[in-house]
């Protein structure tokens, strides 16, 4: 049986806040029925793609209608619902079929939609300065994304997600130009004939090095 | 002692076309504890005066003259006019009030719906349709029943079969209209709650007119009022302040607003300092009305709010936060896009795709980790609703009619371009849903598709339907020239 005594014994002599702070840590690891597991900041692999996503960065999966993009999102996400946390699916012309997601295990419940029109990306802004969610879906048409700086957008939406560290998949009908410094740290692309992702580019779209950075799956 | 009649009186605005105005409801509270509105035109107000002993001989004239001075007293309705039904239930009362002259009998479909839901509380879906109604009135013609009485006086075993449970509905309320049993579920008017906390001062000893006091009185009052949020779980997120100085007849109000929502004293008295110090200055020149006057009264009312969480935090979780979090997110969004742009989904047992889900207002729940499925993470769960064939997971908000011919799907035409056309691999199909025939009045409106997911060209896979019985196997799809409308994609 263990003794939850010890840990809180305050007998001792006080030894530093880091000391106390890995003694809460235990405490908490008891209580880790109610608790679970800490956020996790690790990159999540995508089997489909054989990759791994990046908390905290921009992964595009762009492709037609049709091709299978949102069907790979919404696996992804019925695979690591648990690691992602709440998931904000937002587009500015509402299309997705949420029956359809039920299909692939979503549980909608943590899911928020938001119909976002030409506001849009500033939508996705405050999700992910609410520090809630832990992934958003983002689906805005070319048109939208193009009435600003579209790269001025997405380095700074790339900023936001890098702040929340949640992952950001913006879905879009075609790849952004390879080459060009657009802050994506993972670029997919559906293919319809085998209803797989290509992967068009993986690195790092951020200038922060350590324990984010994102994986690499040859 | 006389006692009046078990009575409801119906007072009803024809001319009025915006919604009752909430201080002559509150008003009418004064005459009667039971008040409901019907919040359809034309628009009526419900009195129960039910149960209540007085002495007065001539009630009517009586209920007249007060309803006359209550709506003079609200002054924005005061050329408002308005008529009174008296009657033993609520639904002819208002018929007494739309009729003055002599209540009209005779069988008519708007007499029928204002008898069924006088207080237009009934949902649409629910009601009877106006051709369903004009169906009724057309048949009892037939029969020889031309009036309410005539209705009443059908054996009510014969109605429920021809009539469904309204019309035997309606025939029981007829048959009661003498007595007092009102079964009717009154949406009943409640006045909104107000959070006012005032103090007031002997005008030998007023409060001088300076920042200090001021904001000494207030704490006080924000420290009543901070309690009384807390145990309604609110916060506040704006708060008017009426000053009274001494020699003038109005008040002086002063609203201060919140940019995130406060619930104790502590966090409000930085913006009343703020607020006040502004507005003190402003009164400091000779000019002012207010200059050299002291206080006699101040309060203090919450006019807006937003829900509160408990201020101790949990030494486990930080649900308080994130709960804070998640309504200070939706109140953004909400305030920016609108109310319905936000929302969560919940599933409909409904077949036919575009009704088999519902937007319901978001709800935080604490699943960020601490509340996880059975699952271990990176296991991909079973997928529910097995028995039905793959949904897509786009869905268009209208079906696009597209010609088929010969395995060729041909988009319509835009303004600039001619549609596109895509040759057909591979269907997959049928699913046939049949949906709505409980609801529809003739065949024709039942909702009777075929759905077929079709692979296209270029791998493109899309979802749509045939009308029923065009094509039953996936052989015969590709030669049916039929319209195949095409509603969603698996993207």
């Amino acid at each position: 049986m263990f003794s939850v005594a010890p840990i809180l014994s305050m007998d001792q002599p006080a030894e530093g806040s880091a000391t106390l702070a890995s003694k809460l840590e235990k405490l908490r690891a008891i209580s880790g029925v109610l608790q679970g597991p800490p956020p996790s900041r690790e990159a999540l692999s995508w089997e489909q793609a054989n990759v791994s996503v990046p908390r905290g960065a921009l992964t595009e999966v762009s492709g037609p209608f049709g091709s299978g993009k949102t069907e790979a999102v919404v696996k992804f996400i019925a695979r690591h619902q648990d690691s992602l946390g709440r998931i904000a699916w937002i587009e500015d012309r509402f299309t997705a079929y949420p029956t359809g997601f039920l299909q692939h295990g979503v549980d909608l419940s943590r899911m928020l939609f938001i119909e976002g029109g030409a506001e849009s990306i500033w939508a996705a802004h405050q999700v992910l300065r609410s520090q809630v969610f832990g992934s958003i879906v983002l689906f805005v048409r070319e048109s939208t994304l193009s009435a600003s700086e579209p790269r001025v957008e997405l380095r700074r939406l790339q900023l936001s997600a890098e702040q929340s560290n949640a992952c950001v998949f913006l879905l879009t009908h075609q790849p952004r130009p390879q080459g060009a410094s657009w802050p994506l740290a993972l670029q997919l692309q559906a293919n319809p004939n085998t209803r797989k992702l290509d992967v068009l580019k993986k690195g790092t779209a951020r200038a922060v090095p350590g324990d984010r950075a994102v994986s690499h799956v040859g | 002692m006389l006692r009046t009649p078990n009575r409801i009186a119906c007072i009803l605005f024809p001319e009025l076309h915006d919604e009752l105005p909430v201080e002559l409801c509150e008003l009418f509270l004064r005459l009667s504890p039971v008040v409901a509105c019907r919040r359809q035109e034309p628009r009526a107000l419900f009195l129960d005066f039910r149960g209540i002993d007085t002495e007065l001989p001539d009630f009517e004239k009586l209920l007249n003259l007060k309803v006359k001075a209550l709506v003079r007293r609200c002054s924005e309705t005061r050329a408002m006019r308005f008529r009174i039904g008296l009657a033993e239930n609520a639904g002819f009362a208002f018929l007494h009030a739309q009729h003055p002259e002599g209540l009209d009998t005779k069988l008519s479909s708007t007499v029928l719906d204002h008898l069924l839901d006088p207080f237009a509380v009934v949902r649409a879906s629910q009601k009877q349709s106006p051709g369903q109604i004009s169906a009724w009135i057309k048949l009892l013609t037939q029969l020889g029943i031309h009036t309410l009485r005539d209705f009443s006086l059908l054996p009510p075993g014969a109605l429920a079969s021809r009539f469904g449970k309204n019309g035997l509905e309606l025939s029981r309320r007829i048959r009661d209209a003498t007595s007092s049993a009102d079964l009717e579920a009154w949406p009943i008017f409640v006045p909104n709650e107000k959070l006012v906390e005032s103090k007031h001062f002997d005008p030998d000893r007023p409060l001088p007119s300076l920042l200090d006091p001021i904001l000494f009185t207030s704490k006080e009052l924000l420290d009543r009022l901070s309690a009384r949020l807390r145990a309604r779980m609110l916060r506040a997120t704006a708060i008017r302040m009426e000053l009274h100085h001494e020699g003038r007849q109005d008040r002086d109000p002063l609203v201060i607003r919140f940019c995130t929502p406060q619930g104790s004293a502590a966090g409000m008295l930085p913006s009343f300092r703020e607020r006040l110090a502004q507005w003190l200055q402003r009164t400091e020149s000779e000019d002012s009305p207010l200059y050299g006057r002291e206080i006699l009264n101040v309060t203090l009312e919450v006019t807006e709010t937003a829900p509160g969480h408990r201020s101790q935090r949990d030494f486990f979780h930080s649900h308080e936060d994130q709960a804070e979090s998640w309504d200070s997110l939706l109140s953004r969004l909400s305030e920016k896009m609108g109310r319905a742009a936000r929302f969560q989904v919940m599933p409909v047992e409904r077949h036919l795709p575009e009704k088999s889900w519902a937007p319901c207002e978001p709800k935080f729940t604490p699943k960020d980790g601490t509340a996880r499925s059975e699952l271990p993470d990176g296991v991909t769960p079973e997928p529910q609703l097995e028995f039905f064939a793959t949904r897509p997971t786009r869905l268009l908000r209208e079906p696009i009619a597209l010609e088929h011919e010969d395995g060729w799907l041909r988009w319509p035409d835009t303004d600039t371009s001619p549609g596109r056309r895509k040759r057909v691999l591979r269907w997959f199909g049928p699913e046939r849903i049949c949906e709505g025939w409980w609801e529809t009045e003739t065949p024709e409106q039942e909702a009777q598709r075929d759905y077929f997911r079709a692979v296209c060209q270029g791998g493109t896979q899309i979802w749509g339907y045939f009308e029923t019985g065009v094509a039953s196997s996936e052989r015969e799809c590709a030669e049916a020239p039929q319209r195949f409308y095409l509603q969603g994609y698996f993207d």
